[in-house]
């Protein structure tokens, strides 16, 4: 197999998203440990500003253009990626397991017909072979896997949520732009639109204190426990998937991969287990309290204070404490 | 009327169509009086819709029958119609006292099992209970290996005496439920009634992998997960040789006396409250102090309505306090339903004003700042409804064991 | 409309897991088995695409033999018929051989759609279903919320979850497979009773490997299982307040005044 790792990057609104750069340093490491390099590419139309600040921290920036790739579809990705990659003949494939990863990565890896892994937390060369390091039941365990010794792989890994990450700049001189002029006639599939999300009235990623509620949240009423401490403390509520599909709270409060990201000063977590796509969006929080009657949740792992106890109990405590104290 | 209703398909709805006849049979014998309504908590605390009392449910239930509509197109209305009622069953006294003596709760109950049987029911909000009460026999979500948690919590600080059923043997079954055995709070009406058999000497014993009894299964319309519980249940009882069952919760108390097999009539079983006020009237506990408190007993409807079990809990009150209990405006089978039976502590339609909230005033009114209940589930609407309606400090919610237990007690002043 | 929906089983995990001591396998024996979550959203929007549309929904599921339950859940939900592809302890299985799998049973019979939920609750991998879609070479499209049959064409619009509050809308010739996400529409619940009848009565047609394979011919694995472990994060710098609500309260809070947080 070859030397090479091909990082397939993501964009949106005209940056290059986080779980790009998070891949790219990430590779870095693997490269320097296994005597690989890291080259990436970049997918879409009027990205070449993109591309070239991407290009200073990878050996080489493949920027494929066309004005089919305005908008991310698997079809069209596929047919653009697939001679490059034939040319590059990279032995790794790495994607962000994002709703792109999910999307276009199994498909690669079946017609390439070479080893898919997703949402790999770690991994690492054992000789030729591909070690991976996965989670399984939300969590609760850690899988390590093999997969067969094969000339290529194709991984997707899962977003560690810190953003920027330290990398070494690389080189210069190394942006290549491939015009592939998609033909889609005869394509299965055909973008339409793409949604943003809608205005709420209150827009968390700005607020600067957060309460985020999970499960352990789980009625109207417990919600107006919940919100009278926002009230008191001056902050804004905000909810895992769970709570946002039942209904409780509207869509513009969910806090997660697929929901918004928010930095608070502080994010008091309230019966939320932190699950790894919720954990995404408030990792980065400057201060994260955590309230969970479960002391094995995962959310204390990134918490700097936890109490463990029936937020029942706590959350009003908590506010008579605030509000005692102005 | 048609005899035609409901489009017959074929014998694999024939349990449908049996639930279908038996309702539509009910709902013939209704004179659209709505006597009924006058004494709905439903229809009180909710916008005056017709549908929201009991002659409307069944109306509408019926004429869904009538015209094929369960599983057509009004499918979730129709739901939220007929799983809005809380089984409270202020409308069979009513009905019966007045006339024709419609056995309206029934009809309703057997429209959810319809309903569920359609695949229209229950409520979204209620679907995890009855999957949490299929795999660990409790509707709270809650594994079955910690069950038993809140008793050895509390043993850490101190040792009560019971046995452990089956292994062991015992006159008297205490049957906990799953609300005191998962809910911090209840457990401790749990450990109170612990505490008065202990001071009794009683011989009783708890089981050690209990279940829970079925009456949430049933008032959803599972009917076939109620028969799994109280087949299960029924077998464990019948094999421990108990000769008495007591019970935390009046629906417990109302499903094994009323809905579990026939052979249930061997054991004697008891709410709680009906056995402390023979002991208290045998004078197998005696009180050592009284209560100060204005203290008013609010009558759970599983207990009072369904069952006619008035004056225990009052004997009791009666000679533990020092100032008489005062009476509500509305007691008795006239008391006013928290809200929390038939299904409705997982969700909750559209109030003027919570039921809940409603009851905390009533209390107030008569100047009680001590609200005694008897019934777990009340208890938690009640306790919830002092938060939420502002009162906090003003009047507490206490189980009658807890306030028996306090007047039995030692005190270490003396 | 013809769907098939792929459906699997899956642990229900309310407490800790307990790693078998070869570290190769967790134990399940007590461990209660219900239709995963993804996939039970998937089963409901088959069902309902066929009461709106007409047509017939089969629930095809490969698992050992005690994985029949989602099956006859399927059938009592309104699927007319049931596969199971059956494994036995020596089949080597992993992602890549399900879909595999599912993929030759699948081509077997007529279709317009093939429906999976977007991931399973235990793995997470959420790559069965765009590898059965490359194998049909059939188009697919992922994390789906909602589905738009188009009158008088072969297509459908199909709206997308994407990440941060995104959706976008496509639209997909059919025949085609989506992975349907959760939240979409509330799947029916199937009572006690009604799975107990059609246990009794319904037929699943089984089905074995060797029924989907030429002779000689073996599906392999592509990854191999080294050993599994408890998760103990690497770092875990948090603090845990201890004591009564009040306390703990008293605590938190004067050190996050005290760190200017509040």
């Amino acid at each position: 197999m070859t030397n090479r790792i091909l990082v397939i990057g993501e964009h949106g609104n005209n940056v290059i998203r986080d779980v790009t750069w998070e891949m790219v340093a990430q590779m870095g490491q693997i490269a320097d440990k296994f005597d690989m390099d890291v080259q990436a590419t970049i997918l879409g139309h009027d990205c070449e500003e993109m591309g070239q600040t991407l290009s200073e921290y990878v050996e080489h920036l493949y920027y494929i253009s066309d004005v089919n790739l305005s908008n991310y579809t698997w079809e069209c990705y596929l047919h653009a990626l697939t001679p490059l990659i034939d040319k590059v003949d990279p032995s790794l494939i790495v994607l962000g397991h994002t709703a792109m990863g999910v999307d276009l990565g199994p498909r690669l890896a079946a017609t390439l017909d070479c080893s898919y892994l997703a949402d790999c937390i770690d991994f690492t060369f054992d000789g030729d072979d591909l070690v991976v390091t996965r989670e399984l039941f939300g969590g609760k365990l850690l899988s390590k896997l093999k997969v067969a010794r094969s000339n290529r792989y194709c991984i997707t890994m899962r977003p560690s949520g810190m953003g920027e990450t330290e990398t070494d700049k690389r080189s210069v001189n190394n942006f290549t732009e491939i015009t592939p002029a998609l033909d889609t006639e005869g394509f299965m599939t055909q973008f339409l639109d793409l949604l943003a999300p809608p205005e709420g009235d209150v827009d968390i990623t700005k607020a600067e204190i957060v309460i985020g509620v999970g499960r352990g949240v789980s009625d109207k009423d417990k919600v107006k426990v919940v919100q009278t401490l926002a009230d008191a403390v001056g902050g804004v509520m905000a909810a895992t998937r769970p709570v946002i599909d039942s209904g409780l709270l509207p869509k513009e409060r969910q806090v997660g991969q697929s929901g918004k990201t928010v930095k608070p000063k502080i994010y008091i977590a309230c019966g939320i287990s932190g699950s790894s796509q919720h954990i995404i969006g408030m990792k980065k929080s400057e201060t994260i309290v955590a309230i969970n009657s479960d002391p094995k949740a995962p959310i204390f792992n990134i918490a700097h204070f936890g109490i463990i106890g029936d937020l029942n109990e706590i959350v009003p405590v908590l506010t008579s404490g605030i509000q005692s104290r102005k | 009327m048609s005899e035609n209703h409901s489009v017959r398909k074929n014998s694999e709805d024939q349990y449908a169509h049996e639930l279908e006849d038996k309702i539509v049979d009910i709902v013939r014998r209704c004179r659209n009086c709505n006597y009924c309504s006058m004494v709905c908590p439903l229809f009180e605390s909710t916008r005056g819709f017709q549908v929201q009392s009991p002659s409307g449910i069944l109306q509408a239930l019926s004429y869904a029958i009538k015209l094929g509509e369960v599983d057509g197109g009004m499918q979730t209305d129709l739901r939220d119609i007929v799983y809005a009622c809380t089984t409270c069953g202020s409308c069979v006294l009513k009905c019966k006292s007045s006339g024709p003596g419609v056995p309206l709760v029934d009809a309703i109950e057997a429209g959810r099992e319809l309903l569920v049987e359609r695949m229209v029911g229950p409520m979204p909000e209620q679907i995890e209970a009855l999957e949490s009460l299929e795999q660990e026999g409790n509707p709270y979500g809650e594994p079955a290996s910690t069950r038993l948690n809140w008793l050895r919590e509390f043993e850490k600080k101190q040792k009560l005496t019971y046995k452990s059923i089956p292994a062991q043997k015992a006159e008297i079954l205490l049957y906990v439920g799953c609300t005191p055995s998962y809910n911090e709070r209840i457990s401790e009406t749990a450990i109170a009634v612990m505490k008065l058999l202990e001071a009794m000497g009683a011989d009783y014993g708890i089981l050690r992998d209990e279940q829970c009894c079925g009456c949430t299964a049933k008032r959803m319309g599972e009917e076939g997960l109620f028969e799994e519980l109280s087949n299960k249940n029924f077998e464990a009882f019948r094999d421990s040789g108990v000769q008495r069952i007591i019970t935390i919760s009046p629906h417990c108390y109302n499903t094994f006396v009323n809905e579990y097999q026939e052979d249930m009539k061997e054991i004697t079983i008891q709410h709680y409250t009906q056995f402390f006020a023979e002991a208290l009237a045998q004078k197998s506990l005696i009180p050592k102090h009284k209560i100060k408190n204005t203290v008013t007993y609010h009558d759970p409807c599983y207990l009072g309505k369904k069952n006619q079990v008035y004056e225990p809990p009052r004997q009791i009150l009666n000679s533990i306090t020092e100032k008489s209990p005062v009476e509500m405006a509305r007691h008795h089978d006239d008391s006013l339903c928290c809200g929390g039976g038939g299904g409705r502590m997982w969700f909750e339609p559209e109030e003027t004003e919570r039921l809940s909230e409603t009851r905390i005033n009533q209390a107030l009114a008569v100047g009680a700042n001590i609200i005694a209940t008897a019934c777990p589930w009340c208890h938690i609407q009640l306790e919830d409804a002092v938060k939420t309606s502002g009162n906090e400090g003003k009047v507490e919610v206490i189980d009658v064991a807890e306030l028996l237990a306090e007047a039995v007690a030692e005190r270490e002043d003396g | 409309m013809e769907i098939i929906v792929c459906v699997r089983q899956t642990a229900v995990v309310r407490e800790e897991l307990e790693v078998a001591s070869d570290g190769r396998s967790v134990d399940l024996s007590r461990v209660n088995q219900h239709l995963n979550e993804w996939d039970s959203y998937a089963l409901e929007e088959a069902l309902l695409l066929v009461q709106e549309n007409g047509g017939s929904v089969t629930v095809v599921s490969l698992g050992p033999e005690n994985a029949e339950p989602v099956l006859f859940h399927g059938l009592a939900a309104g699927a007319q018929d049931a596969l199971h592809i059956v494994s036995v302890v020596q089949d080597d299985i992993d992602n890549w051989v399900v879909a595999n799998m599912l993929s030759r049973e699948i081509k077997k019979h007529p279709f317009d759609l093939v429906l999976t939920g977007v991931q399973a609750e235990d793995d997470g991998c959420g790559e069965v279903g765009a590898t059965i879609a490359t194998l049909l070479g059939i188009p697919h499209a992922s994390m789906v919320v909602a589905v738009e049959c188009e009158e008088g064409q072969n297509t459908l619009k199909v709206e997308r979850e994407l990440d941060e509050g995104y959706h976008d809308v496509l639209r997909i010739s059919l025949p085609a497979l989506l992975t349907i996400q959760t939240g979409t529409r509330q799947p029916r619940y199937v009572s006690s009773m009604r799975l107990k009848r059609f246990k009794k009565k319904a037929k699943i047609t089984k089905i074995g490997f060797e029924d989907l394979v030429s002779v000689g011919e073996t599906v392999a694995p592509r990854t191999e299982l080294i050993h599994i472990d408890s998760y103990q994060p690497e770092t875990r710098n948090v603090e845990i307040l201890e004591g009564s609500p009040e306390q703990t309260v008293g605590q938190l809070l004067d050190r996050l005044y005290s760190k200017g947080v509040l």
